[in-house]
């Protein structure tokens, strides 16, 4: 019966030590990840362009917001877009594996890890009024809409307005205005 | 209060109080969802939160197979899709038996590499091996296999000497709907998996499938067709519940039965001079549980727990059936300003009872082992997205090997970010299995010049240490050109304590009858050596529908006996079990929208010990995939032409895939 009370001492320190840690922690402020910064800028490019009519034809349809190859980026969007709404239509966020699966996107976002397969997700949602965004350099000279670049651990973004165009999609003025660089 | 008891409850608090301050340290997320987006341009990233790591920037050799490459490859189950890995030797035996290795030291009890699927490692204690006959999941399922070649052990589990082979297996919100899956060929004679995928309100999804397979008889390389075939019914399911946005709960199961053609050399007696072969058909049985629970704290900080129960029976001339308990804990961290910390501590129990015969047995035949380590692993941003140095260590515990320290440093350096110099120094090694120190294998009976019976045999010692590796590796991985990109890896590994056979006192044995001396060798540390390779993959994008992908792998390993060490025959046999070039050459074509066209070649060089001439290997594949009217893909493949210089096997396989389901 000699070890109890030590027992309970040594919980006492943990219990100390885990409080003085936590106060300590929180007095500091809340650094943002690159994948919570990047889900916010796309739930904001969903709210800054239109989508043409053929692309969302009725009020109930789901917008689709489809991430591929990005597991961290898609559950911080999901964290985010949580009962939230574009333009009436409910928001719905899925992992996309394979390109091919891209249909019924109206937006679609292609990390780092899907490299290989920008080529192939640029043709086949070609026609189906979808935007779509990379953090891979080059994306937007390749045909891709939007492309994110990190400078400085800052996010900027380059828009190729011709691509946009094609497919239907209207980019507001104020997204425009700041990109760093518009190809038309 | 025991001594155990105490050192436990020390153990419990050290764990808790770790957690409990290292938990402190990560802070609440802040909310973006209203920011302006003028605001969202203007934050700083911290460059260390980014949890998920590209691949481009990982310090080790790493390989990872895709969905895509699983579907395109053709291969019909796991063993054959892992020779896309250039430095993988993936070398079939018989139709139901494959010796796979990374970095040499290849066989059929091949014991240096760590497998897991979706965290479980599934090697099993008895010889450090891994039954690939019974890892029989629908390849629809699997997500993504991840191989490191070369040491993985700070991080990883036990046994992660030569490689890890992490099995990835898809959520079950990702297979919803149904999958019928039919494939009939001439080795191959039917493989089928029907599975069906659903959502029970709206946090829990669920897949459930059954798989059959019948596996034809191979030609062996003398041509004649073996007693080898194969047959196996497993049925499994995978369940996740999410709780709120932090709490994800994983349960996965699955039970086989089957049976299969075993040829095994068996002793008839103590006074035959050869053992016999004999084709064994060996029934198999088994399964597994597991459950995993995720939680995401912040997006600094989450937890894993995973518990699994695996068992198994395979009625071989071992007669084996094994109970497995796993216990995994896992908490990653990011702190401070640039660091990313993991760590964690794992346990594994593990029972076993045999009924060996004349031939092999374990002494004594029933078992029980204790496996537990604690590891940590901290990588630190020298210099942000340019320069990293990740270390850590793991100290592990085992019934049979002790204790064991196995730190690694691990360094990457980018000078534009789509390209990564890397080095490593690490050590490792590998627990003594139950074969190590409790077997008993019996060669042939002979006579003294007296004419009294004799027996040779092989024993295992309850003294085997572990068998250890001192890893150097250097690799550049970059995309050369906008559609080349090369991945190399260079090593050289230099092992201590390694396994070698010497002659042990004789001793007289009065049953099995007639009564004779045993004219013994036993298993000891006296080993030691050296190897070196590189192994280059590379992918190149000739167009946009066509990517060749070459690879290479080149070995050299150089064994050696200590003073005192009699062995000359092991050294050799571990210098010529795996081949030293290798080189493959993949080919992706989408010939028109929906059609795709799949070939590869594979070039083994020789082996000299088992005596296995180089040989190349053809496979191809037309795949027609339509989704218009109903999800159904059609392919037809030639698999395993081989041709090698002595003879030419030349086996065909014609496949109907018939599938749907996917969300399309």
């Amino acid at each position: 019966m000699r070890i109890l009370p030590r027992l309970w001492l040594r919980v006492a320190t943990l219990l100390c030590f885990a409080a003085i840690g936590s106060i300590g922690g929180r007095a500091q402020a809340a650094p943002v990840s690159e994948a919570q910064l990047k889900a916010a800028l796309l739930f904001n490019f969903a709210k800054f362009v239109e989508w043409p009519t053929k692309a969302l034809p009725e009020a109930t349809t789901q917008f689709q917001i489809c991430i591929l190859g990005s597991d961290a980026l898609r559950e911080e969007l999901g964290t985010i877009t949580r009962d939230r709404t574009v333009g009436g239509h409910k928001l719905l966020v899925r992992e996309v594996q394979d390109p091919h699966l891209a249909r019924g996107c109206h937006m679609l976002f292609v990390s780092a890890t899907g490299k290989k397969q920008r080529t192939q997700i640029l043709e086949s949602l070609r026609g189906t009024g979808a935007l779509t965004v990379s953090d891979v350099e080059g994306f937007a000279e390749q045909g891709g809409m939007i492309n994110l670049v990190m400078r400085e651990g800052k996010v900027q973004f380059e828009i190729n307005h011709k691509a946009a165009t094609q497919e239907g999609l209207v980019i507001s003025a104020r997204l425009l205005s700041l990109a760093k660089f518009v190809i038309e | 209060m025991s001594i155990i008891a105490r050192m436990l409850w020390g153990l419990l608090a050290a764990l808790l109080l770790m957690f409990f301050t290292i938990e402190a340290l990560a802070q609440t997320k802040r909310d973006l969802s209203d920011a302006s987006l003028e605001d969202l341009l203007d934050i700083r990233v911290s460059s260390v939160t980014r949890t998920e790591r590209t691949l481009s920037q990982t310090a080790s050799s790493v390989f990872v197979i895709t969905a895509e490459d699983i579907r395109r490859s053709g291969a019909t189950n796991i063993a054959e899709i892992l020779r896309i890995v250039p430095g993988l030797d993936v070398a079939r035996i018989n139709a139901n038996t494959w010796a796979i290795s990374a970095r040499g030291f290849n066989g059929r009890f091949a014991n240096e590499l760590l497998v897991m699927v979706d965290g479980r490692p599934i090697y099993t204690a008895t010889f450090g091996g891994v039954f690939w006959d019974v890892l029989d999941l629908p390849l629809e399922d699997i997500d993504r296999i991840e191989v490191i070649r070369g040491p993985g052990a700070s991080a990883w589990g036990a046994n992660a000497v030569n490689g890890v082979i992490s099995i990835l297996t898809r959520k079950s919100s990702e297979t919803q709907g149904g999958i019928v899956s039919a494939l009939a060929g001439t080795s191959e004679q039917s493989v089928g998996t029907v599975q069906y995928g659903s959502r029970i309100g709206k946090n829990l999804t669920y897949r459930v499938h059954a798989k059959y397979r019948n596996q034809f008889r191979l030609p062996g390389l003398d041509s004649a067709t073996g007693a080898d075939d194969w047959h196996l019914l497993t049925s499994g399911f995978r369940m996740d519940r999410d709780f709120a946005a932090r709490d994800k709960l994983t349960l996965e199961g699955d039970l086989y039965g089957g049976n299969e053609g075993g040829p095994a050399p068996v002793l008839q007696s103590v006074t035959a001079a050869a053992p016999v072969d004999m084709n064994l058909r060996v029934p198999l049985s088994g399964g597994f549980l597991q459950a995993t629970w995720n939680h995401r704290h912040s997006d600094r900080s989450d937890l894993q727990a995973q518990l699994s129960f695996t068992r198994y029976k395979r009625l071989d001339i071992l007669a084996e059936d094994r109970n497995t308990v796993n216990l995994g804990f896992q908490h990653h961290l990011a702190w401070g300003g640039r660091q990313d910390l993991v760590w964690g501590a794992t346990y594994r129990f593990s029972e076993s009872a045999t009924h060996g015969n004349l031939q092999f047995s374990l002494d004594p035949p029933d078992s029980q082992s204790n496996l537990a380590s604690l590891f940590f692993q901290d990588e630190v941003s020298l210099e942000p997205d340019r320069l990293s140095v990740t270390f850590g260590t793991k100290l592990e515990h085992d019934t049979y090997g002790g204790w064991n320290l196995m730190p690694s440093v691990r360094a990457a350096w980018n000078p534009t970010p789509d390209r990564t110099l890397w080095a490593a120094v690490s050590h490792a090694v590998r627990t003594p299995s139950e074969v190590d120190v409790a077997s008993r294998s019996n060669f042939a009976g002979f006579s003294l010049p007296d004419g009294s019976p004799a027996l040779s045999a092989l024993l295992g010692n309850p003294h085997f240490d572990a068998e250890a590796l001192t890893a150097y590796e250097l690799g550049y991985r970059a995309d050369l050109l906008p559609h080349w990109s090369v991945d190399l890896a260079t090593y050289y590994n230099h092992y201590t304590s390694q396994q070698s056979t010497e002659p042990a006192p004789a001793f007289f044995e009065p049953s099995p009858q007639p009564p004779h001396l045993v004219i013994p060798i036993t298993y000891r540390n006296l080993g030691y050596g050296e190897s070196h390779g590189v192994e280059i993959s590379s992918n190149w994008k000739i167009a946009d529908r066509w990517t060749l992908s070459p690879g290479y792998a080149f070995e050299r390993i150089h064994m050696h006996g200590k003073p005192g060490s009699h062995d000359t025959a092991t050294p050799r046999e571990n210098e010529g079990s795996s081949p030293v070039h290798a080189a493959q050459l993949r080919s992706s074509l989408r010939v028109r929208k929906g059609l795709t066209w799949d070939a590869a070649a594979y070039f083994v060089d020789r082996l000299s010990s088992p005596a296995v001439s180089s040989y190349t290997r053809l496979d191809s594949q037309l795949a027609w995939q339509c989704k218009k009217i109903f999800p159904l893909r059609l392919s037809v493949r030639t698999c395993c032409a081989t041709v090698t210089w002595s003879s030419s096997i030349r086996r065909e396989a014609w496949t109907l895939q018939p599938s749907g389901g996917a969300p399309i």
